[in-house]
C-alpha cells in the first residue's frame, strides 16, 4: 500500500513502512451510506452540488450545441469550462444591475468567477480567462452527469468513455434553452466567444438577463423542465427498491409530497419541518401535515429515511462521547468505559428535564423490559403486551418520546462532559427509535419496509437493530449490558470494519482510535449530525419553477402553477 | 555484511506477507491480536495464495480480550483459522512477535517487535527481520527450523488444541525439511526466553568482548529499571544509551533519576519523529558496541525485568534475532535520524507514562477451560475444575450467544475432564457462527451462576475442515505436478485427475446455474485500431429515448464469476507456477542432473521434498489412462456443443484451452498417448476453438461467434492466447513432420491456417517479441529450445501470411453474402462487425507484408463499411490513414482529392471547421501539383463553410 518499501528480505533489521497513504475520510461509522440510497431511489434527479434546475436546460444545450460544433479539437470538457464560464459571468452581471438582485446561489464556479467578476467588473470587455475554476474534467457538468442520466436527459454511452448521447426530451430542453437566449446578441455570436479573449460587459448583462439561474420560471425553458424533473412521462412510481426498474418517477412523488406539504403548512417550512412531516405524517394524531392517499407510499420510504437518520446520528453521538471519554481517560478499556457509564448516567434526573417519569435506578439493575414500558408508560398507551403498545406507539408524534424533540434536546446539549445529558438522551432516543421500529415492522408497507433491511450487518440495518435489541430483551439484559453491546458491536466493531473498508478502498488509515492490548487510545474526535436529505436543492428547484414562494418566515404559498403540478402529481398517482 | 545492504526500504508487513504464494501455513505468534484485522486484512490474502494451514499464538489474557471486545467483528475465528491462548502465570506475558510461513520448498520467517494489529504491522515505528528460505538459498533455514522448534515446544507445553496440534503436524508433514537440523551461523542467532534468560544468552554471544557502548531503544522499562542496570552490570560499557520517546514511553522517571546520578554511564535521549504522523515507537533495539563487532538485537523484548531476565518459569515468553557485524557502521542507518544526538540531562524534558495496572487475577481458577471444539457434530471440551464454590448443584456450558444457550455438564468432579456431548439440533444452527463459551454453575433454584471460567471460542473443526479441503492441498501439489510435468506415480495422477474433474465444468446443465452467457451479448467494442487513438473530442449522439431497461454489464458479471471460481485461483496458481518454476522444471527433467552427485548435497540435502522427487515420468494405470483420455474427449465434445460454447465465458474458453493444451501434453509425455493420438487430439482442440476449414467463418457459427470477435483481444491477450495456439500447432508440426505423413501433413497445414486466421481477427498478427517471457516457459513446457521454438513459431505464421489473408478474405466475402439474407438488425451489426474486424486483420497483415496498394485499396473500403456501421472514430482514423498511403505512393493528387471528398462531406454534414480544415489541405496539395479544377472546387467549398462560419470564428478556429 504505502510506496517506496521492500520486501526482499536482508537479513537487517528495518522499520516498517506505514501500510497506508492517507488519513483523510467521512462517514467513519460506514453508515450513511443507506440513507444516501434511499434519497437516491426517492429524488434520483437531485443530489447535493445540483440545487440549480436551470443547469438542466443549460447543460442539455451545451451538449447539443457540441455535438453540433464546436472549436476544433476541442473536448467537451473544453467547452463547456468556456460557456460555463460565460454563462456564471453572465448571470452575475446581471444580477450586478437588476433591480430584483436575482439570486446566484449554487451557481457553478461562484467563488473563482465571483473573484474574476469583482476584479474586472468595472471594464466594459470582461476577460475571458478564468478556465479553471472547477478542477472537474467536465467542469459543472460533471455534477449533472448523474442526474441528467436519471431523468433521462443525457448519458454516457455504456462501451465508450467518450461518447455521450443526448435524448429527445434533452434535445427538447436544449431547444428551449436556445430560444429563451436566441435574441441575445451572445447567442448570435456565441461561437465566436468560445474562443475569444474578451466580451463585452454589455453582452453578458443582456445574456444574464435570459438565462439568469433564478429566471427559469420567466422563461421558455421552465415547462420542459418542469415535465423533466417531475417526470411526468415515466412509467413507474415507486419500483420495487432492488429492482434494476428506472426510479425517475419517484421524483414526482416527492417534489408533489414537498409541495402537498408546504400546501398545508400554516406556518414556516424548511427542512427542519420537512423532517419532521415525514416522520409522522403517516401518524394521524399529527397536525401540521396529513397527506394525501396517493402520497402514503412515498410518505412511508421518506419515513424510513428519517428514522433511519435519528438512528445513525445517535449512533454517532455515542462515538463521538466514547471518543471524548477516551481522550480524556487516555488508554482504557472498554470494561471500564461501561463502569463509567454506570456511574455517570443518572436516567433519573434527565427524565425530569424531558418530562419523563423514570425512577432512580442503576443502569446495571434496570432491565430492558422494565424500561421499555416505562417509557411506554408515559405514552399515554393502553396496557397491552409490548409488541401491540409498539403498534400504538408508531401511530403516535406526542412527546415526550418524539424522536425529533429527542434529538433537538441531544443537538442542544453539546457538552461532550455531560454524560447524562449526552448518553442518556441519545439512549432515550435509540430507545424510542426502537419501540418505534418494533410497531412500524408491522404496520408498514414491505417496500418501505427493504430500507429497514438495507445495510444487512455491515451497515447496521434498522431491521438488524431491531432483533438485536429484541433479543437482548429477551435475555433479559440490563440497559447496561445493553450499552456494553452497543458500544462493543454498534460503534468499536463498526468503527473498525469500517476504517479497514476505508482501509482497502483508498490506503486510508481513518481509526479514530487504536485497539491494542485490550486497550483502547484516543487518536481524534467524531463528529456528529445528520446526513445531507437533498430537500434543500429539491426545495430551491421548486421556486426556480416558480411553484411556490415563501415569505420571510418561510411560509409558503403555492403559486397557481403549483397547484396545476401538485394536482397533476396527485391525478397520476 | 557490505553497508549498502543496510540501507534497505522499510518494510511493508503486508507485501512481506503476500509476496509469495506458494505457502501452505503460517504460524504467528504474538501478544494481542486484533483478530478483526487479521480477517480483513491478512487472512484473505492467505487464503486466496492457496495458505490454509492459519494459526495464532497469543496470550491467554489478551485471548479473552478477543473474546469480550472483537465479538460483534470478527466471523472466522476456529472456522478458517485457530487462535491458541497462551495463558502464563499472572504477572507473566506470552509476549513474542514472529510470523513463520512454510511451503514445501519456500519459507519466511519475520522477527519482531509489531503485534498482529493494524497498528504493529502498518503504523507504530516497530522494527522487523525478514528471512527467507529456498532449497537454492539454504543458508539460513536453521533459522526457520529453530523458530519451528520454538512453535512446537509452546504448543507442547501450553498449547492444548487438538486441532491445532493436527495442523502443526499437517505442516511438518508438507514441510519436512523444517525438522532437519542443518548448520548454524553465529551471524544471525534466534534467542528466545523459554528456557534461559535472554541476557545470559546474550552475554554468552558477546562471548566476554569488551562491549564499549549500549544502545536501548525501548517503549518499556521496568519501574525498578532492573533490566537497564543488569545490562549495564553484565557489560559495563563506557556509555549506555537509552533513546525514549517523550510522553509514550513507559518507564519510572524517579528510578532514571537515580541510575542518572549513580555514575556517568547512562545518556537518555529523545526519540525523534521521522514523519508528522504521531506513531508510537514500539520497536525493541538493541546495539552492543565491542572493539570490532558490533551486535544488533530487535525482537519483542523490552527493557524489563520478565523480558530479559527471566526465563518463561517466571518471566516473559520472548524472541529476539542476534545479528552481528564486524564493523560499527553496519547498523548506524537503523537509527540515523531517529535519536536526538542531545542527551537529556533534566529529566524535567521527559515525559514517561506509568505502567498499566496489574491484571485484577487470572479468571479459570474455579473452572479453567483449556479447549472446545465440535468434531463429527459433537461438542467437545476439555477442562479442569479446581475448586467449586459451596451451592453449585450442578454445571452447564453457556454458549455466549445472545440469549445465551446452555448445554448441562454431567461430570463435575475436580480434576482435569475430557467432555464429548451431543449438539441438539437448534443449537447447530446457532453454532455454525463462531461463537465463545465458558462453563457456569448452577445453584439449587436452577439459576445460572457466574464462576469467573475462562471464555473460549469454539473451533469448529468440521466448518474448518470444509473451509480448509475447498481448494485443498491436494489441488495445489496437483498443480505443482501438472506445472513441474512429472507425474510420478499412481496416486498423482489420482490426485490430479480428482482436482480437474473438480474444478473445471464441462457440464452445460452446471453452467446454466451461473449467470454468464453470451446470448445478451450487446458489447459493440471499437474497433481495436480506433481504440489506439486516444481522441480528445467527445463524441455526442443525438438520439430519441434511451433503453431505460439496462442490463448489467454482462461482460462485468462473467469476469467476476470466473475470478471468484475455485478453478480462476487455482489456474492463477499454475500460472504463476510456470513463470517461476521453469528453471527448476530444466534441472528436473534433465536425467543427468538428478544423478549428479552434487545436487545430493547443499541445497537439496536439505529439501525434504525436492529430495523425493526424481523426476521420473510415471505411466498411469489403464484405468487411470482411460479417465484422463475421457476428460480430453469430454472436453473437446463441449468445444463442439453449441449451447456449452454459447454458455461458458470467455475466460474459461481460453484457460481452458491451456489447461487442456498441457493435460495432453502430460498425457504424451507419460506414454499414455501415443504422438499420433496426440496429434489427433490437440487437432479436435483446435477445431474445437477455432473451427475447422469444413465449416462456415467463426461469425457465422453459432459455437464460435461468441469468442472469435475482435472485441474480446484485450482477454485474449490477458492470458497470451496467442502463444499458446502458436506453440500448440508448431508441435502438431513438428510431429507431424516425424511421423511423415503426407495426407496428415496436409491436413493439418490447413487446419492451422484455419486456426491463424481466426487467431489474427481476434488478437491480430502476433508481436513475437512481446511474448517472449511466455515463450520461455513455453520451451520448458515442451521441452523445446527457447529460440528455436520462436523462430519456428514465427516462421511457420509468416509462411502461411498470405494463405491467411486468403482466408480472412474468403471469411468477409462469406459475410456479405450472408447479410444479403439477414433481416434481424442485431446479427446484422454482428456480421457487419466481423466484417470489419477480419478486413483489419488484413489490413494487419499488409502492413507486414508493406503492401501500400493492398493497404490503400483496403483502407478506402474499410472507410465505407466503418461508416455503414456508425463507427465515425473509425472512419476518421482510417480516412487519415488513406492520406498518409497515398501520399506515401506519390498520389498526391489522389490524396487531394480523398480530402476533398472528406471536406464536402463533413460540409454536407454541418461540421463546418472540421470541413474547412480538409478542404484547406486539399487545395494545398492541389496547389502543389497544379490541379487547378480541384484548387477551384476546393475554394468553392471553402468559401460555403466560411459563409456558415463567419469571419470572426473562422479565424479565431484558425
Amino acid at each position: 500500500m504505502a510506496t517506496s518499501t521492500s520486501t526482499t528480505p536482508t537479513l537487517n533489521p528495518v522499520w516498517i513502512a506505514p501500510i497506508y497513504d492517507v488519513t483523510t475520510g467521512e462517514d467513519f461509522l460506514g453508515l450513511r451510506a443507506v440513507q444516501g440510497r434511499i434519497v437516491d431511489y426517492l429524488l434520483p434527479g437531485i443530489i447535493t452540488i445540483t440545487p440549480r434546475a436551470r443547469y438542466y436546460p443549460f447543460y442539455s444545450w451545451l451538449l447539443v450545441e457540441y455535438a453540433n460544433d464546436h472549436p476544433k479539437g476541442w473536448s467537451l470538457g473544453d467547452f463547456i469550462h468556456r460557456r460555463e464560464q460565460i454563462f456564471a459571468l453572465a448571470n452575475l452581471a446581471y444580477t450586478a444591475i437588476a433591480q430584483d438582485a436575482p439570486d446566484t446561489t449554487g451557481m457553478i464556479g461562484s467563488r473563482e468567477l465571483g473573484k474574476h467578476w469583482k476584479n474586472h467588473r468595472e471594464l466594459t470587455r470582461i476577460p475571458l480567462r478564468v478556465d479553471k475554476y472547477l478542477g472537474a474534467l467536465l467542469g459543472g457538468y460533471n455534477a449533472y452527469t448523474g442526474v441528467m442520466q436519471a431523468l433521462a436527459l443525457a448519458r454516457l454511452n455504456e462501451d465508450n468513455d467518450n461518447k455521450r448521447e443526448v435524448s429527445s426530451k434533452g434535445q427538447e430542453l436544449a431547444s428551449a434553452f436556445a430560444k429563451a437566449i436566441k435574441q441575445t446578441k451572445y447567442y448570435k455570436e456565441r461561437t465566436g466567444y468560445d474562443t475569444a479573449k474578451t466580451i463585452p460587459r454589455a453582452v453578458l448583462e443582456e445574456y444574464g438577463e435570459k438565462c439568469h439561474l433564478s429566471y427559469l420560471s420567466l422563461s421558455s425553458d421552465r415547462d420542459p423542465t418542469l415535465e423533466a424533473l417531475f417526470a411526468f412521462d415515466a412509467k413507474d412510481q415507486l419500483p420495487l427498491p432492488n429492482s434494476d426498474m428506472p426510479t425517475r418517477g419517484n421524483m414526482r412523488g416527492t417534489l408533489g409530497l414537498i409541495l402537498d406539504m408546504m400546501d398545508q403548512a400554516q406556518e414556516g417550512f424548511h427542512e427542519d419541518e420537512f423532517r419532521r412531516s415525514i416522520t409522522y405524517g403517516l401518524c394521524p394524531d399529527y397536525t401540521p401535515y396529513q397527506p394525501a392517499q396517493v402520497l402514503r407510499p412515498i410518505l412511508a420510504h421518506w419515513q424510513m429515511f428519517q428514522l433511519r437518520e435519528y438512528y445513525v446520528y445517535a449512533l454517532y453521538n455515542l462515538w463521538c462521547y466514547f471518543l471524548n471519554w477516551l481522550k480524556c481517560e487516555g488508554r482504557q478499556s472498554l470494561r471500564t468505559f461501561c463502569d463509567h457509564l454506570s456511574e455517570a448516567v443518572d436516567l433519573a434526573s434527565l427524565g425530569n428535564e424531558l418530562n419523563l417519569k423514570l425512577p432512580t435506578r442503576s443502569l446495571a439493575d434496570w432491565p430492558l423490559e422494565i424500561w421499555f414500558n416505562t417509557l411506554l408508560d408515559q405514552q399515554d398507551l393502553p396496557q397491552s403486551d409490548l409488541l401491540g403498545r409498539c403498534e400504538a406507539f408508531a401511530r403516535q408524534s406526542q412527546p415526550p418520546l418524539n424522536e425529533d424533540d429527542l434529538y433537538w434536546q441531544s443537538n442542544n446539549s453539546v457538552n461532550l462532559d455531560e454524560p447524562t445529558r449526552y448518553v442518556g438522551t441519545t439512549w432515550i432516543l435509540l430507545s424510542a427509535l426502537y419501540l418505534r421500529l418494533r410497531g412500524l415492522q408491522a404496520v408498514t408497507s414491505e417496500d418501505a419496509w427493504y430500507w429497514a433491511r438495507n445495510g444487512g450487518i455491515r451497515r447496521r440495518s434498522l431491521n438488524r437493530f431491531v432483533e438485536d435489541m429484541s433479543s437482548h430483551l429477551e435475555a433479559g439484559h440490563t440497559i447496561l449490558e445493553t450499552l456494553h453491546w452497543l458500544f462493543r458491536d454498534y460503534i468499536i466493531a463498526q468503527h473498525t470494519i469500517t476504517a479497514l473498508e476505508k482501509w482497502h478502498q483508498r490506503s486510508a488509515n481513518t481509526f479514530h482510535f487504536n485497539y491494542e492490548d485490550g486497550f483502547l487510545e484516543w487518536v481524534k474526535d467524531g463528529q456528529s449530525g445528520f446526513s445531507a436529505s437533498r430537500f434543500q436543492q429539491a426545495y430551491t428547484m421548486l421556486a426556480d419553477l416558480g411553484l411556490f414562494e415563501a415569505d420571510e418566515n418561510w411560509i409558503p404559498t403555492v403559486t397557481p402553477l403549483g397547484q396545476q403540478s401538485l394536482k397533476r402529481v396527485l391525478n397520476h398517482g | 555484511m557490505a553497508k549498502s545492504e543496510m540501507e534497505s526500504s522499510p518494510l511493508n508487513i503486508l507485501d512481506a506477507l503476500s509476496e509469495h504464494q506458494d505457502f501452505h501455513s503460517s504460524i504467528f505468534l504474538t501478544y494481542g491480536a486484533d483478530l478483526t484485522f487479521f480477517e480483513d486484512a491478512i487472512l484473505p490474502i492467505l487464503w486466496d495464495k492457496g495458505c490454509r494451514h492459519n494459526l495464532i499464538f497469543m496470550d491467554g489474557e489478551r485471548y479473552i480480550d478477543t473474546v469480550n471486545d472483537l465479538r460483534g467483528s470478527i466471523s472466522k475465528i476456529g472456522h478458517r483459522y485457530l487462535v491458541v491462548p497462551i495463558r502464563l502465570g499472572r504477572f507473566q506475558s506470552f509476549h513474542p512477535k514472529l510470523v513463520l510461513f512454510l511451503g514445501i520448498e519456500r519459507a519466511r520467517l519475520l522477527v519482531g517487535s509489531g503485534n498482529l494489529t493494524f497498528t504493529g504491522y502498518g503504523h507504530n515505528h516497530e522494527v522487523f527481520t525478514c528471512v527467507d528460505w529456498t532449497p537454492d538459498q539454504p543458508e539460513w533455514q536453521y533459522l526457520c527450523t529453530q523458530a519451528w522448534q520454538v512453535i512446537r515446544t509452546i504448543m507442547q507445553k501450553w498449547g492444548h488444541s487438538q486441532e491445532a496440534r493436527n495442523m502443526l503436524h499437517t505442516s511438518e508433514q508438507l514441510s519436512p525439511w523444517i525438522t532437519h537440523s542443518p548448520q548454524v551461523s553465529t551471524e544471525i542467532q534466534l534467542l528466545h526466553s523459554l528456557d534461559i534468560p535472554l541476557l545470559e544468552q546474550i552475554e554468552q554471544a558477546l562471548d566476554g568482548a569488551n562491549v564499549q557502548k549500549i544502545t536501548v531503544v525501548v517503549p518499556f522499562l521496568d519501574e525498578q529499571a532492573a533490566a537497564l542496570n543488569a545490562l549495564y552490570e553484565h557489560f559495563r560499557p563506557t556509555t549506555l544509551q537509552l533513546v525514549l520517546q517523550d510522553h509514550h514511553a513507559v518507564g519510572n522517571i524517579t528510578t532514571l533519576g537515580g541510575l542518572l546520578k549513580s555514575g556517568n554511564w547512562l545518556k537518555i535521549h529523545h526519540f525523534c519523529q521521522v514523519d508528522e504522523n504521531q506513531r508510537y515507537l514500539h520497536a525493541k533495539i538493541y546495539i552492543f558496541e565491542t572493539d570490532n563487532v558490533t551486535y544488533a538485537i530487535t525482537g519483542s523484548a523490552n527493557c524489563s525485568q520478565v523480558a530479559l531476565l527471566s526465563s518463561s518459569t517466571q518471566g516473559n515468553i520472548e524472541i529476539v534475532l542476534l545479528r552481528k557485524a564486524n564493523n560499527h557502521e553496519h547498523f548506524a542507518d537503523l537509527l540515523k535520524h531517529r535519536v536526538n544526538s542531545q542527551s537529556i540531562t533534566n529529566l524535567d524534558n521527559l515525559s514517561l507514562k506509568p505502567p498499566d495496572m496489574p491484571p485484577p487475577g487470572l479468571k479459570g481458577e474455579k473452572v479453567q477451560l483449556f479447549d472446545v471444539s465440535i468434531e463429527n457434530g459433537m461438542f467437545c471440551a476439555s477442562l479442569m475444575i479446581n475448586a467449586l464454590p459451596d451451592g453449585i448443584v450442578g454445571l452447564q456450558f453457556r454458549i455466549s450467544t445472545t440469549p445465551p444457550q446452555f448445554i448441562p455438564l454431567e461430570a463435575f468432579s475436580s480434576g482435569p475432564h475430557s467432555i464429548k456431548v451431543a449438539i441438539a439440533d437448534d443449537l447447530q444452527k446457532v453454532l455454525a457462527r463462531p461463537q465463545s463459551v465458558s462453563i457456569w454453575g448452577l445453584d439449587s433454584t436452577g439459576q445460572p451462576v457466574d464462576m469467573d471460567c475462562n471464555e473460549h471460542w469454539i473451533t469448529h473443526v468440521d466448518i474448518l475442515r470444509f473451509e480448509m479441503a475447498r481448494v485443498t492441498r491436494v489441488d495445489i501439489d496437483a498443480g505443482e505436478r501438472f506445472t513441474d510435468g512429472s507425474i510420478e506415480s499412481e496416486s498423482e495422477w489420482r490426485d490430479l485427475y480428482e482436482t480437474l474433474t473438480k474444478l473445471i465444468e464441462l457440464d452445460v446443465a452446471q453452467l446454466k446455474r451461473k449467470k454468464g452467457g453470451y446470448s445478451s451479448q450487446k458489447s459493440d467494442k471499437k474497433t481495436g485500431g480506433e481504440q489506439k487513438s486516444q481522441e480528445k473530442e467527445t463524441q455526442i449522439l443525438l438520439v430519441d429515448t434511451f433503453d431505460e431497461d439496462e442490463t448489467v454489464e454482462q461482460r462485468e458479471i462473467e469476469e467476476t464469476i470466473f475470478k471468484e471460481s475455485d478453478f480462476a485461483r487455482w489456474f492463477e496458481y499454475i500460472r504463476a507456477r510456470l513463470a517461476s518454476v521453469q528453471g527448476e522444471d530444466t534441472a528436473e527433467a534433465d536425467p543427468d542432473d538428478i544423478d549428479n552427485p552434487d545436487e545430493q548435497t547443499g541445497a537439496n540435502s536439505t529439501n525434504g521434498n525436492k529430495k523425493n522427487r526424481t523426476g521420473r515420468k510415471w505411466t498411469p494405470s489403464q484405468r487411470e489412462s482411460r479417465r484422463f483420455i475421457n476428460l480430453v474427449r469430454k472436453y473437446i465434445t463441449s468445444l463442439n456443443n453449441d449451447e456449452y460454447m454459447q454458455i461458458a465465458s470467455i475466460h474459461q474458453k481460453v484457460t481452458y484451452y491451456i489447461v487442456f493444451q498441457r493435460i495432453t501434453w502430460l498425457l504424451l509425455e507419460h506414454k499414455v498417448i501415443d504422438t499420433a493420438s496426440f496429434i489427433d487430439l490437440i487437432c479436435q482442440i483446435n477445431a474445437g476453438l477455432f473451427g475447422s476449414p469444413n465449416e462456415d467463418p467463426p461469425v457465422l457459427c453459432p459455437r464460435l461467434r461468441p469468442h472469435l470477435r475482435l472485441v474480446w483481444h484485450q482477454e485474449w491477450e490477458a492470458y497470451e492466447m496467442a502463444a499458446y495456439v502458436l506453440a500448440s500447432l508448431f508441435m502438431v508440426n513438428q510431429l507431424v513432420l516425424q511421423i511423415k505423413d503426407e495426407g496428415l501433413l496436409a491436413q493439418t497445414k490447413r487446419q492451422s491456417i484455419w486456426v491463424l486466421a481466426g487467431l489474427t481477427s481476434v488478437v491480430g498478427p502476433p508481436k513475437f517479441a512481446e511474448l517472449s517471457s511466455v515463450y520461455s516457459q513455453l520451451a520448458a513446457w515442451y521441452r523445446q529450445d527457447e529460440v528455436d521454438l520462436v523462430l519456428q513459431a514465427e516462421e511457420n505464421y509468416m509462411t502461411r501470411l498470405a494463405d491467411i489473408n486468403q482466408l480472412l478474405d474468403h471469411w468477409s466475402q462469406m459475410v456479405t453474402i450472408a447479410l444479403e439474407n439477414i433481416n434481424d438488425m442485431h446479427l446484422r451489426k454482428l456480421l457487419l462487425q466481423a466484417k470489419i474486424d477480419y478486413n483489419l486483420a488484413r489490413f494487419c497483415i499488409f502492413e507486414i507484408l508493406q503492401d501500400i496498394e493492398k493497404q490503400t485499396e483496403l483502407c478506402s473500403q474499410l472507410i465505407s463499411w466503418m461508416r455503414f456501421a456508425g463507427d465515425l472514430g473509425g472512419v476518421r482514423q482510417f480516412a487519415e490513414r488513406l492520406v498518409l498511403l497515398l501520399q506515401a505512393q506519390g498520389l498526391s493528387h489522389d490524396a487531394a482529392v480523398s480530402l476533398f471528398a472528406q471536406g464536402v462531406n463533413l460540409f454536407l454534414s454541418g461540421k463546418h471547421s472540421e470541413a474547412a480544415a480538409k478542404l484547406n489541405q486539399a487545395s494545398i496539395l492541389a496547389e502543389q501539383i497544379n490541379d487547378d479544377p480541384l484548387l477551384k472546387r476546393c475554394k468553392q467549398y471553402l468559401n460555403y463553410t466560411e459563409f456558415f462560419l463567419g469571419t470572426s470564428g473562422q479565424i479565431q478556429r484558425q
